[in-house]
């Protein structure tokens, strides 16, 4: 029997029906169509009972304003400028970080066993539950491992100034800033604690304060016909036992008993920008530091991803000029991933934003009655925000945790717009 | 084991070998080369002559490439690759660990099977290497990228267009680029892997022309699968089997009266 041709062979497939395929294809392009319209369905349903219950309760003011008991006169200003400041210091934090890793990891470490461990621990850190890094947070930043003393007393601080306080015999506030004290109490001008001082740098509490001298140039706290606060200089005169009263203001002086003098009522310490305490206790930077483990995992591994794509013909081509391998990355591998990383971030930083269980366990507030002025301050986050509200009973409250969603999705979008923003152009300098 | 009878001298062998020895850029002594276990070279013993074209022949597998990826070291990118003996690059000793193979690879410039421009303008492409090693004043950059594209032969197709995508080009312009990348960090040798086996036949005359005329200036080292391109634009041949070097000597010899059973069978298409 002679061999059949190539083309009996084919022949002898049982032929399928092209119904049957033709239907199949139908099928699952149906199938598709009904999961994209329902995922549209469910978030636009979601959308607009948000903006139904919301919407009312949106305002200016709803802006501007802290919180408060009243409904009517609650706002958004703490969550809002906490968020933003929560999520600065994560972005700085764990872009840098996360991207260093991962080029690390993909252009410089050898691939071995290690490497090959320390990736599979990134991925499965990826998929820890937040309320987790919310623990590690609380141990390693708020309290520091109970190292640095507790964040009500901490151990290092640096970036404050001290201030005694004492009583004028008009019952002003006078205060004068304490340059330098050892443990005696005693103001010293030279040596390590007046240093420290000068460079507002405490490694500890400076001493308790010491008398108030004769002719001291002071602060003395005053009120401006505006309404306004404002520390003003003047020099303290220190009037002898009889509680005689003297002028404050224009003769830039104020008087102080000779008792008051003795002894400062109490000692006060002011930040200023860069403050910083040890431990961080539940500042922006610990809650913003706790954000920076959650989304870490994230980072490295798109930028990983975005790095792997990147053709090995490009780094063989820049290794072959002769680069060393920091100039094949930065030259090289690195902007041509950008893209790539950027859309990792995005995706991270929307997390960051979004979340809230960690920085409840942090020991973020509910209420905050300021908006945060450096990395020392207190904060909370819009999640916590909505969290709190929602939880209430009155429906009033409800309707301001609507409006406080709708915010949060709108800064949501913001962050997206310009990520989307820098990738563009960083993209179109490549091209 | 047995050596190739290219080891055991003729005096016709020993002719061209003293031919090719006049003035060598690269000497090998057994050189020895594995990936993991592979041993892909066997005591590699040969000269690659000065300012000549040299092309490497041989069937897939052979290890002419792996060769040529460590003569600038390009090998070291791969873990498990490591080589013993001795390759010498103008008197410099390659294989040495305190071998600078950055500037190694300053020296020896290479070129890829597939052309790979950089995704940038053609400008910077050309600039990237010099840019790598040193400072060069803005004007002073402008004429090394134009005198490196004319010696590729490509000033005059893209001189109106230096700061468009070197993506934009075709084939063989790329890899006229990918030359013209190559020598403008001013190398002693340029090693080219099949450069023409991802081009057209008319891109493949440009670039076997270009070769001709860089030879003047530089040491070329070719791999090629093909032929009659090794028979048309190499001085030297050298033709490799099973990672064993059979044998090597004037193009023309090798190609119209080979020593050696194999390498006749090779190039006479008999086999591979």
């Amino acid at each position: 029997m002679s061999t059949p041709s190539l083309n009996e062979f084919v022949a002898r497939g049982r032929l399928r029906g092209s119904a049957a395929r033709v239907l199949s294809n139908r099928v699952f392009l149906w199938f598709c169509l009904a999961g994209t319209t329902l995922a549209v369905l469910v978030l636009f349903a979601l959308l607009f009972s948000i903006f139904l219950d919301g919407w009312s309760a949106l305002s200016w003011d709803f802006l501007t304003q802290f919180a408060s008991r009243k409904p009517a006169a609650s706002g958004i200003r703490g969550p809002l400028w906490g968020s933003v400041w929560v999520c600065a210091i994560c972005a700085l934090t764990a872009l840098p970080l996360g991207i260093g890793t991962a080029i690390y990891l993909e252009e410089f470490a050898p691939k071995n066993r290690v490497t090959g461990f320390i990736n599979l621990n990134i991925m499965n850190l990826a998929g820890v539950p937040s309320i987790v890094y919310g623990i590690i947070g609380l141990t390693a930043f708020a309290r520091m491992f109970g190292g640095f003393g507790t964040a009500a007393d901490p151990t290092v601080l640096l970036g404050y100034t001290y201030y005694n306080e004492y009583e004028s015999v008009d019952g002003d506030i006078v205060r004068v800033r304490v340059e330098g004290i050892d443990r005696a109490g005693v103001v010293e001008t030279t040596g390590v604690q007046a240093c420290l001082a000068r460079w507002n740098l405490w490694i500890a509490h400076p001493a308790p304060a010491g008398a108030l001298q004769d002719g001291a140039q002071v602060e003395v706290l005053t009120v401006t016909d505006d309404g306004e606060e404002s520390w003003r200089s003047a020099t303290a005169h220190i009037q002898g036992d009889a509680e005689e009263t003297a002028r404050v203001g224009e003769t830039k002086s104020i008087s102080v008993s000779a008792l008051a003098a003795a002894t400062a009522t109490t000692q006060v310490r002011e930040g200023s920008w860069w403050s910083i305490s040890l431990p961080f206790g539940s500042s922006v930077l610990a809650g913003g530091l706790t954000l920076m483990l959650v989304i870490l995992p994230v980072v490295i591994i798109s930028s990983q991803e975005a790095l792997r794509a990147v053709p090995s013909s490009l780094r063989q081509g820049a290794l072959a000029l002769g680069s060393t391998r920091w100039q094949m990355v930065r030259e090289m591998t690195l902007p041509a991933a950008i893209p790539g990383i950027m859309t990792g971030a995005i995706l991270a930083m929307s997390r960051a934003i979004g979340e809230a269980a960690p920085l409840l366990v942090l020991g973020g507030f509910l209420l905050v009655f300021a908006t945060p002025e450096n990395l020392m301050s207190d904060f909370t986050v819009l999640p916590l925000q909505i969290y709190n509200w929602a939880g209430r009973p009155q429906a009033s409250f409800h309707e301001l945790a609507a409006a406080a969603i709708i915010v949060q999705l709108v800064v949501l979008l913001v962050f997206n717009g310009l990520a989307v923003l820098i990738r563009q152009k960083l993209q179109k300098n490549l091209q | 084991m047995t050596l190739p009878s290219s080891f055991f001298p003729t005096p016709a062998h020993d002719a061209r070998v003293h031919a090719v020895e006049a003035a060598p850029a690269v000497v090998v002594r057994n050189l020895n080369a594995w990936y993991g276990s592979f041993h892909a070279l066997t005591d590699l013993t040969l000269n690659i002559a000065a300012q000549r074209v040299t092309a490497f022949i041989g069937p897939s597998g052979c290890g002419k490439s792996t060769f040529l990826r460590w003569i600038n070291r390009m090998n070291d990118t791969i873990p498990t690759a490591r080589a013993e003996g001795s390759l010498c690059l103008h008197g410099d000793e390659v294989l040495a660990r305190s071998m600078d193979v950055v500037e190694l690879r300053r020296r020896v410039g290479m070129v890829f099977q597939k052309p790979n421009p950089f995704p940038k303008s053609i400008y910077d492409n050309v600039a990237f290497g010099p840019r790598l090693h040193r400072v060069y004043s803005k004007g002073d950059l402008d004429l090394l990228v134009e005198q490196s594209l004319r010696q590729a032969a490509l000033w005059n197709e893209v001189k109106d267009r230096l700061r468009a995508s070197a993506l934009s080009l075709s084939g063989g312009q790329q890899q006229r680029l990918c030359i013209a990348r190559a020598i403008a960090a001013g190398p002693e040798l340029l090693l080219m892997d099949e450069p023409c086996s991802a081009l057209d036949p008319k891109s493949t005359l440009a670039i076997e022309e270009l070769i001709e005329q860089l030879a003047e200036r530089y040491t070329i080292v070719i791999v090629t699968h093909n032929m009659q391109q090794a028979a048309r634009v190499s001085d030297t041949t050298a033709f490799f089997f099973e990672g064993r070097l059979i044998e090597w000597g004037e193009t023309e010899a090798i190609f119209t009266k080979p020593t050696n059973r194999q390498t006749e069978d090779y190039v006479t298409g008999r086999f591979g």
